[in-house]
């Protein structure tokens, strides 16, 4: 059975063919049984769908339903349009950031490639001493326990 | 009479407290109690004028250095003012100098016969000792102590 025809069928079964067309598919079908057998079947499907279909039923009218739904959508469109606030110094930040990513690379490099000369005056640890004559050596040392920090000149003296 | 009357109680009224007023550190200003010590084994020392160190310092010299006994020679304020120097002669040949580098920061210059020997720089806040070793295995003690 080729497509035609089953489409010619199933529009015989909806009621969809005129009276001539109608005509030409009953005296098909009285001649051929496969016809016949799948016109049977779609009409049990058919039955079957109008009885089982399921309906719904809205809670309020139709107009206002759909009212309802209308509003909705014409919220959400509006919503999309209005723009976006933009974020609290946005522009100024697009300005400062490769500044500070330049002045930060400087302050690295400077400090890569020269020390500091100034020691930091309040580093409790700092410890600086100096010996200008010569034939004096010296040993500093701190001492916990007496609680004094001790610079040991040995002249050479004994 | 009378005149000792009016100026024993001026003295004590108005100039007595002025000089301890004058005495105490201003505002800003840093004191440092520098003492030449000497250390020996003996002892008895020849030099009547020699006087026995505080038994507590005594006990922290002791704990450190191998002599018995201590004596200081002379014992100094130095008192430093803000951003400045301060200088004691402790002996003919030893003077010590101070200078506030900013709070707690210190340097310190040690003379010997108008020789800088040593200069130090650092946080004073507790005893610094400058020493070296002298004839007949005795030694010497720079001990500068924040007031």
């Amino acid at each position: 059975m080729n497509n035609d025809n089953l489409l010619k069928l199933q529009a015989f079964v909806d009621d969809e063919l005129t009276p001539a067309e109608a005509k030409q598919v009953k005296d098909w079908l009285a001649t051929d049984a496969e016809a016949r057998a799948l016109c049977q079947n779609l009409r049990e499907t058919k039955a079957l769908l109008a009885a089982n279909e399921p309906t719904f039923k809205l809670p309020e009218t139709r107009e206002l339903y759909w009212s309802k739904i209308l509003r909705e959508i014409s919220r959400s469109d509006a919503a999309a349009e209005r723009p976006t606030p933009p974020v609290l110094g946005r522009w100024w930040l697009r300005l400062a950031l490769p500044f500070a990513g330049v002045a930060l690379l400087i302050v690295l490099l400077m400090s890569l490639t020269k020390p500091l000369r100034t020691p930091i005056p309040l580093a409790g640890n700092f410890h600086e001493i100096e010996t200008p004559l010569e034939e004096a050596s010296a040993i500093t040392f701190h001492s916990q326990a007496a609680g004094m920090t001790v610079v040991w000149i040995d002249s050479g003296a004994h | 009479m009378r005149t000792i009357s009016v100026f024993v109680p001026l003295f004590l009224g108005l100039i007595l407290p002025f000089e301890m007023i004058a005495a105490e550190p201003k505002v800003g200003e840093r004191q440092f109690e520098a003492q030449l010590i000497w250390g020996t084994d003996k002892e008895k020392p020849g030099d009547p004028e020699l006087k026995p160190v505080e038994p507590e310092l005594v006990e922290r010299l002791q704990k450190v250095f191998k002599w018995k006994y201590y004596y200081q020679v002379k014992r100094e304020v130095i008192t430093v003012p803000t951003k400045g120097a301060g200088k004691v002669t402790l002996s003919k040949k030893c003077e010590v100098e101070v200078r506030d580098l900013g709070k707690p920061m210190t340097e310190v210059k040690l003379f010997g016969e108008k020789k800088l020997v040593k200069r130090i720089t650092q946080a004073v806040t507790q005893c610094l000792v400058m020493a070296g070793d002298d004839r007949n295995d005795t030694a010497w003690f720079v001990v500068l102590t924040p007031k």
